[in-house]
């Protein structure tokens, strides 16, 4: 525990010692299209919207994005339960640095899924992403890699493939996200 | 700006964003071209014993409301067969939510084996829904499975 503490309680410290910084973000991303391999229709094929809402506070991070998935991607996602679009809700904590005009972030969480018809899928699924970009002033662009896993059991599956040598399960159907965002607050005290 | 303001504005988007990520609507708006008629051609072995040979084929037309033919597609080859009918099984994707009609019709690679003896066909079928009414159609209107937006049609050639 103790080894767990007390780099905990020295990262705590660091923060509190920084320039208090509190700071909402709002953006839009775009990701180019995405083909899961198992789809056979070559114009299964979308490029896909996304919203975005993030809060900075330090180097803290907090992040909800919702992705709007094609059809395709929500059946692959279902295991087939459904043949419908549906928005992809991702919930992250992590870490944010900006060293102007560069910025870096890292976060993983959990994520549901809507389904179109009003139908939330019973599995609560989890994600890491990660983003560098540029900021300047009020706004910024980033690109950005989100791995998402349908389900818990999905991730374990996928680690275990990768300590056997197999990483296409963990790192396969990544999506690779352009973003744009626009930024309130800043320093809150000096 | 003041920061009640700019609390104000983040809360409104947020509750925008909210919204929309729980909408049907906004999915249609984003992806409106993503409904599937899924069709059966059922064509009667009694009556037609020719499937699946050289020459014979299904042809099924996707129209708009008027009968202007937007899509059309030949399967040569019956997925499957019973006692009863040779199945060919088409799908038109990434429609978008409209109304349609639908022809079929089999082409028989004999000229010999179905009254009117001399005709080739074409043998247009009878179009219903599979589920849930049976009823025979003329026109589809998209959607009309919201929940898996797949609409199974299945066509019989007596």
């Amino acid at each position: 525990m103790k080894k767990i503490m007390l780099p905990l309680a020295a990262v705590l410290l660091l923060i509190m010692a920084l320039p208090a910084f509190a700071e909402w973000e709002l953006g839009l991303g775009w990701t180019p299209n995405q083909s899961p391999a198992n789809v056979s229709d070559p114009n299964a094929v979308s490029s896909i919207l996304s919203f975005h809402v993030g809060y900075a506070w330090h180097i803290l991070y907090f992040s909800w994005d919702a992705f709007a998935m094609p059809d395709y991607w929500v059946s692959n996602m279902t295991d087939s339960e459904y043949y419908a679009p549906g928005f992809l809700n991702l919930f992250d904590v992590g870490v944010r640095f900006v060293l102007r005009p560069v910025l870096v972030y890292a976060e993983a969480g959990a994520n549901n899924l809507y389904v179109y018809g009003g139908e939330d899928y019973a599995n609560i699924g989890v994600n890491a992403r990660a983003g560098v970009g540029l900021k300047f002033g009020w706004w910024g662009i980033n690109v950005s890699g989100t791995q998402v896993f349908s389900s818990l059991t999905d991730l374990s599956a996928a680690v275990s493939d990768a300590t056997h040598g197999n990483w296409s399960t963990l790192t396969g159907g990544s999506m690779v996200s352009l973003n744009f965002a626009i930024y309130f607050g800043g320093r809150t005290r000096s | 700006m003041t920061h009640t303001r700019k609390l104000a504005l983040v809360s409104l988007a947020m509750g925008i964003v909210f919204l929309l990520s729980s909408c049907s609507a906004m999915l249609d708006g984003i992806y409106p071209d993503r409904q599937i008629i899924s069709v059966t051609v059922k064509v009667s072995l009694a009556s037609h014993s020719d499937t699946g040979t050289s020459g014979s084929y299904v042809n099924v037309q996707l129209t708009d409301r008027f009968g202007n033919v937007l899509t059309s597609v030949v399967a040569n080859a019956p997925t499957s067969s019973d006692a009863t009918y040779a199945y060919y099984n088409l799908q038109f994707t990434q429609l978008k939510n409209a109304t349609y009609g639908l022809y079929s019709y089999y082409h028989s690679a004999s000229n010999l084996n179905y009254p009117p003896v001399g005709t080739y066909g074409p043998y247009y079928g009878t179009i219903y829904f599979n589920d849930p009414s049976s009823s025979t159609v003329s026109l589809v209107t998209l959607p009309y499975y919201p929940s898996s937006d797949i609409t199974t049609l299945t066509v019989v050639v007596n």
